[in-house]
């Protein structure tokens, strides 16, 4: 169907190995790369790094603009209703949108590519059943199947947790398993097999590394459209909930006060955007050295 | 003709059926429908009632097949908040729906399209650099982001624009645009490299050492080539335009489906849930449906089975 | 329109006029009055239009005084005393009696003369109480599970049980002629008054309910006396209501109320300032100043007989012991809630009770002190152990919902309590009876001038609180009986100073955060003026929309 066709037109790459990357490093690669460094290491040392605590409520300095300095405390990005920093939410916010989202897309990838190369593996009905599967994961946009599913099974983080960790396992597996069939048509895997080899072995060992640069470059695809996707639950009022805080939720919040003080609604918009931005950034450079490296 | 549609219209049935089932277990699971509707304290002969007039004593498989066939008729039960079958509610949704999203999928092949093909032919000039880095920048803005800014911009400093409801063209503007806008940077992405990859192609070389104006090698030999990704993008872009406009219609309180179904999501509705979760995925099973036909039309050798993919 | 059309249309209703309907002079004029539209955050919270279902500050925007009207009315553009209302004149025949004379000629707006046989209907069981017995002081229980809708006419559970809240004990309505109506009680109680002017004692016509479809059909466009009449209902979405020319009252001065629903605030306030609506309700009180830099616009309001309260559930084992329950309401500085998110705009009532009790009004209670050492203290005596309390939460309902837990929650964990907020998206998920069911927020109004019209009402044995199986004291409960009963207005005031001090100091069933207020922005050019409730008055004596 035209799903197969598709994934063929986004350009996936046939697996090839990296080469001839280095060389091709442009100026707004290595930003993004730097960005994505420094959004890495804000998750990771966000307790330490915090001014104060998310939760620390000051009545007396509400809706501080950014840079106020109020002689007490020091607001560098500013306060929200409650007198919050805004720094500090969004360096939290920043650690469990950033997780929530490198942890699903591997989550997915890896529940993607072990169903495709089931279904390579033992082809007939569980192939059948795996792309059935698959087409119908395709036949409802993403974010319906999740608000239908919360519909069911109610809302909150870990839901948003569940449903991440599936978003585009179709596209992983229908990926894994063409490539599979691929690689087994080849010799070294046949010649792995008539060794002995236990099936799970050659598919670890041999398949496995032979395709990761594809499976890489469709994580950085997948990634971004995470990030967005608990960002656009939360903003609902359906993802992460209060006292928790992610990005989409700041920027929830901060919509009630768009007009008094933009900046709670800007700042995470803006990680959102740079972040989403930087991972597409690799993702094509990472794409583009594979189609150079066939070259 | 036959035997290129007759596989694809089953794999249609089948995806159709298995959302059905999805649906099914999904309301199955969320718990006993009996009790969920009438309470835990209601008398226990009103709920052995209910649940004889609604067949759950039946196995489970009859369950399914007497579910099965009530979606089949298009009866999806009532609205647990409205009192009104599910499906009246939905329909009468789609309409402004309907506003939203088909102008932004005219805006969006529009501007994708000439956007896409101004970059291909002055590649690596000034308007391909604007191009690819604004069709980059769209791909990343989430849409009710872009949605709030528009507003900020139009409707709160400017006044330009109402910032939200449903009446008059002027409501209609921005979530327009925030919905046609996103979705024209990745149409005009795609529209460059496949215009890029067809514009390489010796044919062209030939038509172009032939002496042919530049307009007529476009419109008459470079973009039917170039029609098989567009056209899968097309397909595609009816799902993102159906997604999009839940959080789109949010932000511009458009009293469209994606609004009632994030309503009905919070109170639970379950009958009005599943009832947009099957007009969505018939509707884009239709659209694959069509882009699968326009395939066979554009490119013989698919339809007569040729080249499988 | 054309000329013609207008022509052929004023025919039409010069026809009906003929009928002794519409009088011809309002028509004629009808040309020159303006229509507008309301931005609110909700119209209705249960989608229906029936004054005993949709029992809510948000219904009371809608219903009163433009839709529903009581016998007893209130001057809801003065300070809410009682006036006539579809009554002209009642009178006591004894300590369970009450006899109504009926405003002549006043007209439904399917065209019918109000009579007596209208108000028996409506206070009868076909539309109110269904198959519930008066006076038994057994608790009816609803609300916790969405509601069902028979199909037919049969109101669902909620209308009886609310009825029943409302009149516990009421027998029956005599019909006396045409325009005479006696109201019986089976126990004696000197507020029955007050309870026939409340909030659900509103006329329907008895012929506009027989000749609906369903019950459903008629909570959507029920036929009422009010002067505008609904016109077009899409729920979620927004509620049309137009002039009723025959009202009683005066001309409507307006052709057409158009309530739009814009759960968010900020998208109420641009569409106000760029033109698209006229009136925006429940603005926060952060987007006052911003709203009135520009001279076109105005915001008013302010307090409203509504106060906001918290309210706990005792079977939460944690909450069991009343020591807990205590040290929350210990540990609440109002003060600052009331200063830094109302911007001083409203204040930090004297508990569940309104000066507009008169007699029965206790000037010496308050709220308990805030006093975080007495509320660690009893913290530490009960025991606790940082077991998390559950807070179950609506996304904004009430205006500062979110920020306002939120900073409870920091104002508890200094004394060392650990209440946790856990998100819902709608009321039954927060009324549910659960295992996490332990603090939510709420609202009570004083619906008249006497305790039983709250406390009694909202928390008392048939109290919704009670209903949903959240609190239950025998004492408690005892005198809340004694109270409905009760003629002797000294002993009144003893057992209302002894349910206080049982509901909100020594077993505390819920405790009162501050007096709710409500401000709603407008276009200066409409003259109106906010009363003090949620209710917006559009008839022709608060209103004014010529340009």
């Amino acid at each position: 169907m035209s799903g197969r066709t598709a994934d063929a037109e986004r350009g996936y790459p046939p697996p090839r190995a990296i080469r001839s990357l280095r060389a091709r490093l442009s100026y707004p690669v290595r930003i993004a790369m730097a960005w994505l460094a420094l959004m890495l290491m804000v998750a990771a040392l966000a307790d330490v790094i915090e001014p104060y605590s998310i939760l620390a409520v000051d009545l007396r300095a509400r809706l501080a603009p950014p840079l106020t300095n109020s002689g007490l405390s020091a607001h560098w990005l500013g306060t929200d209703a409650l007198g919050r920093d805004v720094l500090s939410r969004l360096i939290a916010s920043i650690r469990i949108s950033l997780l929530l989202a490198f942890a699903a897309s591997l989550l997915s990838a890896s529940i993607g590519t072990s169903l495709g190369f089931l279904a390579a593996h033992r082809r007939g009905l569980t192939e059948q059943a795996i792309l059935a599967l698959a087409d119908v994961q395709a036949a409802v946009p993403f974010p319906i199947f999740a608000l239908t599913v919360m519909a069911f099974l109610g809302h909150g983080l870990l839901p948003v947790i569940g449903l991440t960790s599936l978003f585009g396992w179709e596209r992983h597996a229908r990926i894994a398993r063409g490539l599979a069939l691929t690689a087994e048509a080849q010799g070294y895997v046949a010649a792995a097999r008539q060794l002995g080899a236990h099936p799970l072995r050659v598919y670890l060992r041999h398949i496995l590394p032979s395709i990761a640069a594809t499976l890489i470059v469709l994580m950085t695809l997948i990634i971004p459209e995470v990030i967005m996707l608990e960002s656009a639950l939360s903003f609902l009022g359906l993802g992460v909930q209060p006292p928790l805080t992610s990005l989409g939720t700041m920027i929830g919040y901060g919509r009630d006060y768009l007009t008094r003080a933009p900046w709670i609604l800007m700042l995470p918009a803006l990680i959102v955007v740079l972040t989403t931005l930087a991972v597409s950034l690799v993702g094509d450079w990472l794409r583009d050295g594979l189609d150079a490296g066939s070259e | 003709m036959i035997r290129f549609l007759a596989p694809r219209l089953a794999r249609a049935a089948l995806t159709i059926l298995l959302v059905v089932t999805f649906a099914f277990v999904g309301l199955r699971l969320s718990g006993d429908p009996a009790l969920l509707i009438m309470g835990d304290d209601a008398p226990p002969d009103a709920v052995a009632a209910f649940r004889a007039s609604w067949g759950l004593d039946a196995p489970l498989w009859q369950q399914y097949v007497t579910y099965g066939a009530a979606v089949a008729r298009g009866d999806l039960g009532l609205s647990m908040r409205d009192g009104r079958p599910a499906v009246a509610l939905v329909t009468e949704r789609v309409p402004a729906t309907l506003a939203l999203t088909l102008p932004a999928l005219a805006l969006k092949l529009v501007l994708g399209l000439s956007a896409g093909i101004a970059a291909a032919l002055y590649r690596r000039r000034f308007v391909d650099r604007v191009v690819t880095t604004l069709a980059v920048l769209g791909f990343a803005v989430p849409s009710f982001v872009l949605g709030l800014i528009l507003v900020l911009v139009f409707a709160v400093e400017l006044r330009w624009l109402p910032s939200g409801g449903h009446g008059t063209w002027r409501h209609a503007v921005l979530p327009v645009l925030t919905l046609g806008l996103g979705g024209a940077a990745a149409f005009a992405r795609l529209t460059r490299s496949a215009m890029l990859d067809v514009l390489g192609q010796p044919y062209i070389r030939a038509a172009r050492a032939r002496g042919l104006p530049w307009g007529r090698i476009i419109c008459c030999h470079a973009l039917p080539n170039a029609a098989i990704p567009l056209v899968t993008l097309g397909g595609f872009s009816v799902g993102s335009l159906l997604a999009g406009s839940v959080l789109v219609e949010s932000v511009f309180s458009w009293p469209g489906v994606g609004r009632l179904l994030v309503m009905s999501v919070a109170s639970r509705d379950l009958a009005v849930v599943q009832g947009i979760l099957l007009l969505t995925a018939t509707t884009m099973v239709t659209a694959n449906l069509i882009v699968d036909l326009l395939y066979g039309l554009l490119d013989p050798r698919l339809r007569t089975g040729a080249a499988t993919r | 329109m054309t000329v013609l059309g207008r022509r052929a249309v004023l025919g039409g209703l010069a026809a009906a006029a003929g009928s002794g309907a519409l009088p011809r002079i309002g028509v004629a004029r009808s040309e020159d009055r303006p229509s507008i539209a309301i931005a609110v955050q909700k119209i209705a919270n249960t989608n229906t239009l029936d004054v005993l279902r949709e029992q809510s500050n948000v219904g009371e925007r809608i219903f009163f005084s433009s839709l529903w009207e009581s016998l007893i009315g209130r001057d809801w553009s003065g300070d809410l005393r009682t006036v006539p209302g579809l009554a002209t004149r009642w009178r006591r025949l004894d300590d369970r009696t009450i006899e109504f004379a009926l405003r002549p000629g006043v007209r439904f707006h399917n065209g019918d003369e109000l009579t007596s046989e209208d108000v028996a209907f409506t206070f009868g069981r076909e539309r109110m109480f269904g198959d519930t017995v008066p006076d038994t002081g057994e608790t009816l229980r609803v609300n916790e599970r969405p509601t069902t809708y028979l199909a037919g006419k049969l109101p669902p559970p909620e209308v009886p049980a609310v009825a029943r809240r409302a009149f516990p004990a009421l027998v029956s309505v005599e019909v006396v002629d045409r325009y005479t109506v006696r109201f019986v009680n089976a126990t004696p109680d000197i507020t029955l008054e007050g309870r026939i002017g409340r909030y659900g004692g509103e006329i329907a016509s008895q012929r506009g309910f027989r000749e609906a479809g369903s019950y459903l059909e008629w909570a959507r466009n029920p036929i009422t006396t009010g002067p505008y009449r609904v016109a077009a209902y899409a729920p979620d979405r927004h509620l049309i209501l137009e002039a009723h020319d025959a009202y009683w009252g005066g001309r409507p001065p307006l052709k057409r109320l158009r309530f739009v629903e814009v759960p968010e605030a900020p998208a109420r306030i641009d569409g106000l300032l760029s033109g698209e609506y006229d009136f925006a309700c429940d603005i926060p009180p952060d987007q006052i100043a911003g709203i009135e830099r520009d001279p076109a616009f105005e915001v008013q309001g302010g307090p409203v007989r509504n106060h906001r309260i918290l309210v706990f559930d005792k079977t939460h084992p944690v909450l069991a012991d009343p020591r807990i329950r205590r040290a929350l309401t210990h540990a609440i500085d109002r003060d600052a809630i009331v200063a830094a998110l109302w911007a001083g705009r409203t204040s930090v009532p004297k508990g569940l009770q309104w000066p507009h009790y008169g007699d029965l009004y206790i000037a010496d209670w308050s709220v308990p002190a805030y006093d975080p050492a007495l509320a660690r203290n009893l913290v530490r005596e009960a025991g606790y152990r940082g077991e998390p309390i559950p807070y179950r939460l609506l996304p904004n309902y009430y205006t500062n919902q979110v920020d306002t837990a939120q900073l409870l929650v920091e104002m508890w964990r200094q004394v060392g309590l650990n209440v946790e907020i856990h998100m819902k998206e709608n009321t039954q998920q927060v009324m549910e009876r659960s295992a996490d069911r332990a603090l939510r927020d709420w609202s009570n109004s004083a619906l008249f001038n006497d305790p039983v019209s709250s406390l009694v009402a909202q928390h008392g044995p048939n109290g919704q609180q009670q209903q949903i199986g959240e609190y239950a004291n025998g004492e408690f409960n005892r005198l809340c009986l004694e109270l409905e009963r009760s003629t002797d207005q000294s002993r009144r005031r003893s057992i209302f100073h002894r349910l206080l001090t049982i509901a909100e100091r020594e077993d505390p069933a819920y405790t009162v955060l501050h007096q709710n207020a409500t401000f709603t922005a407008k276009r200066k050019a409409i003259r109106w003026r906010a009363s003090p409730a949620f209710a917006m008055d559009f008839r022709s004596g608060n209103c004014d929309a010529r340009a």
